[in-house]
């Protein structure tokens, strides 16, 4: 097996553990780690990309390097945002919940049950 | 091996697909800079701008043989980055152009400064001229990744116009609108990247020629296809009937427009 193939399977670990994360879990917090960890995997397989398309001497194509940097930046300031409008749903409603029927009683359990 | 593709120059009203974005982005950083006293001036001076360059590109479409394109730093595709529009861009310019210009009017009332909260008119027009510029870079991109970014872009402009007002229930609203968003996003970006692994090139046109439909370009079409289905879910309904009642007898009462 070679480290293409490991790393291959390791995206696309990364990616169905971070799909199964943002879909089940109900807690916000999780669900943005979740998507960090899908992230993570996606930008895992553009390096496996890149690594297939290695040619003309160089050890790797570098096209989708820069389309990871590109892409690292976005994820990082997705994650900015969302951790901002949480801590300000925190902050206002005292509690994280998405579920607005459960969020009628404020300063329940911040861990969003 | 593969298809020849047609050699791409930069077309003489190219110029214009690059200002369609950077005006409003000017307008962005321009705002920024001379602060909330003057943010109306601001938009009001880039709006006319931008639909005039709007209606520059569809009048200038049709004497370019159907096809405006700008080649950043003239690198040709697959290595370089291909701004392009055909008709139906122009269209979609024009009338983004059109409905900004309606929301500017409608909304010059409402987000007077100093006229709500202080940080709200501020805002809005920000984020009125950021939408604009990632729509107008949605129909002018001519490469898969410069779309993923543009609705990137798109998503980090429209989640803060949604909670706005800052109430619990808008951010709310706000926070599971960008969580939608980022999934269908980072499984477009999966697309994205299975495809430059299939083809070795982004560019929208190139892939054209090489694309066939095998079971790989399905997936990744499906991953791309994923994303504009979750963008449509995470609308705001109110689960009590209260709030419709509410609603309904102030718009008998006042009418359309809210004056707060």
């Amino acid at each position: 097996m070679s480290a293409v193939t490991v790393f291959g399977l390791c995206a696309a670990a990364a990616v169905g553990l971070g799909l199964y994360g943002l879909i089940a879990n109900p807690q916000p917090l999780r669900k943005i780690i979740a998507f960090n960890l899908l992230g993570s995997g996606v930008f895992l397989l553009f390096g496996i990309v890149g690594r297939r398309g290695a040619a003309a001497g160089f050890g790797n194509d570098p096209v989708p390097q820069a389309l990871v940097i590109t892409g690292v930046v976005v994820a990082f300031s997705a994650t900015a945002l969302a951790i901002a409008l949480l801590l300000r749903l925190f902050q206002i409603a005292g509690s994280t919940t998405l579920n607005s029927r459960a969020a009628a009683s404020p300063r329940s359990d911040p861990s969003g049950h | 091996m593969l298809p020849p593709a047609p050699a791409l120059v930069t077309t003489a009203g190219g110029f214009l697909l690059v200002l369609s974005i950077v005006v409003p982005v000017a307008g962005v950083l321009l705002a920024f800079a001379l602060g909330e006293r003057y943010v109306r001036q601001v938009a009001s001076t880039v709006v006319p701008v931008g639909l005039a360059i709007a209606l520059a590109v569809l009048v200038l479409l049709p004497r370019s043989d159907g096809h405006l394109v700008y080649l950043l730093g003239a690198w040709p595709p697959p290595l370089g980055v291909a701004l392009r529009a055909d008709g139906l861009s122009a269209v979609m310019l024009a009338t983004t152009a059109v409905v900004i210009c309606a929301v500017v009017i409608f909304a010059a009332t409402d987000f007077r400064p100093q006229s709500v909260e202080a940080r709200a008119p501020f805002a809005f027009w920000i984020l009125l001229l950021a939408i604009w510029g990632a729509l107008n870079t949605i129909f002018v991109a001519g490469d898969l990744f410069t779309l993923y970014v543009a609705l990137e872009l798109l998503t980090f402009a429209a989640v803060p116009l949604v909670s706005l007002d800052g109430r619990a229930e808008t951010l709310r609203a706000a926070l599971r609108y960008l969580l939608f968003a980022l999934l269908g996003s980072v499984l477009y970006l999966m697309g994205t990247a299975l495809l430059y692994g299939l083809y070795g090139t982004l560019d929208i046109e190139l892939l054209s020629h090489r694309v066939s439909a095998d079971s790989g370009v399905l997936i990744a079409a499906a991953f791309c296809m994923f994303n504009r289905y979750v963008d449509g879910l995470a609308t705001l309904t109110p689960t009590d009937r209260d709030a419709y009642d509410q609603m309904g007898k102030r718009m008998a009462a006042q009418g359309y427009v809210q004056r707060s």
